[in-house]
């Protein structure tokens, strides 16, 4: 075994899709197809992305602005607004998505590629969503100040509360879930990732059985 | 690239490197399903790709390269986290047409042995006997892995070593 020529041989003879149903005659023409209408589908999924983004932003413009009552009620909402858009660009951004890993690049480089990709999501919901959360309390504040104006103190002080309590019992639901899928799914996959890297880094290996 | 020109490119890379990209991922899972599920995983790579071969380097080389990354990505947890899902069932039906050549008997027994005994090495030894027995340099194993070859060739024979251990006892069994 101190040369694999012998093992190379058996291992470089072993061919598939031998046999009277030959793959590239029967089916390759079927799956080239296939890919061809993936990539396809792939550009017009983009173009209904942005285009829905941009009549989201057409339709507030036109029917929300109008309706603001006053500079409470235009600032709380610029902040919901604001913040909504930024968490849902930084949520898109940090969705895993082979796509956005550098697939040409070294296997080691690729590793590291891939676990910054997937910590992205942690610090999305460990950082940046309790900042969207406190975000959303600053701002339906702000708007209940101009929404119950003429309503007495104490029922103005149980709006208060009962709107932020209800975004509040959302984000822990939420962070909770997320939180939970992410050890359970993510820092597996992490764990697996970084122990490779650092096994075709190191001078030895850990496999002497 | 026009989308004629990178078929015909695909299919030309596909007919001269389906053999080497299968037996990677029989070597990676023992279970067939999904070895066909991480060979059609790499074509889609291999496809997406395709507009980015430049001819620096050999395309089996470039392939190699897809193949190895995109085995070290395959991992079920990821994929459900992907928007890759819907693309799962492109392959599906042809991978149940693949079949292994049948050699002789002997021959069919080493490489039962021989892939029992890969199963057993880590992830990355893996990857490095893989590209060894299909004949690739020390260099341009450490280019795709992103080592140096000296640390290949110290990588490659411990592997043989433990190999040849494992092969032992498999044979004695």
């Amino acid at each position: 075994m101190n040369e694999l020529s012998d093992y190379r041989e058996i291992w470089l003879s072993r061919k598939i899709y031998e046999g009277p149903e030959n793959f590239l005659e029967n089916k390759l023409p079927h799956l080239v197809q296939k890919l061809k209408k993936l990539e396809k589908n792939q550009y017009r999924i983009n173009l209904f992305k942005t285009f829905s983004v941009l009549i989201i932003l057409l339709l507030f413009g036109w029917l929300l602005v109008p309706k603001i009552a006053d500079k409470f009620m235009a600032l709380g909402l610029s902040i919901i607004i604001i913040s909504t858009t930024l968490f849902l660009i930084l949520y898109w951004r940090s969705q895993f998505s082979m796509d956005k890993i550098r697939i040409l690049n070294s296997s080691i480089e690729v590793i590291k590629d891939a676990v910054k990709q997937l910590q992205m999501q942690k610090r999305l919901f460990y950082i940046h969503f309790p900042l969207f959360v406190f975000l959303m309390l600053v701002g339906l504040n702000i708007i209940y100040i101009s929404l119950f104006e003429a309503d007495t103190f104490s029922d103005r002080v149980i709006y208060h509360v009962m709107g932020s309590v209800f975004v509040l019992l959302g984000f822990i639901v939420g962070i909770s879930v997320r939180r939970y899928r992410f050890k359970k799914e993510l820092q597996p996959v992490i764990d697996e990732l970084n122990t490779l890297l650092s096994d075709l880094n190191s001078g030895t290996t850990n496999n002497m059985l | 690239m026009a989308l004629s020109e990178k078929e015909s490119v695909f299919r030309k890379v596909y007919e001269e490197n389906k053999d080497m990209v299968y037996r990677l991922c029989l070597a990676f899972l023992s279970d067939k399903p999904s070895a066909d599920d991480l060979f059609q995983e790499i074509m889609i790579n291999i496809w997406n790709n395709l507009d980015k071969f430049r001819g620096e380097a050999k395309i089996s080389t470039w392939i190699y390269r897809i193949a190895v990354n995109t085995t070290i990505l395959f991992n079920k947890k990821i994929k459900k986290i992907t928007s890759r899902e819907y693309k799962t069932e492109i392959f599906q039906e042809s991978a149940n047409d693949y079949k292994e050549s049948v050699s002789n008997e002997e021959e069919d027994k080493k490489y039962e042995v021989l892939m029992k005994c890969i199963h057993q090495l880590d992830k990355q030894n893996r990857i490095i006997i893989t590209l060894r027995l299909e004949g690739m340099s020390y260099e341009d194993i450490g280019d795709i892995v992103g080592i140096t070859p000296n640390h290949v060739g110290v990588k490659v024979n411990r592997i043989k070593l433990t190999l040849a251990k494992l092969i032992k006892e498999a044979e004695n069994e």
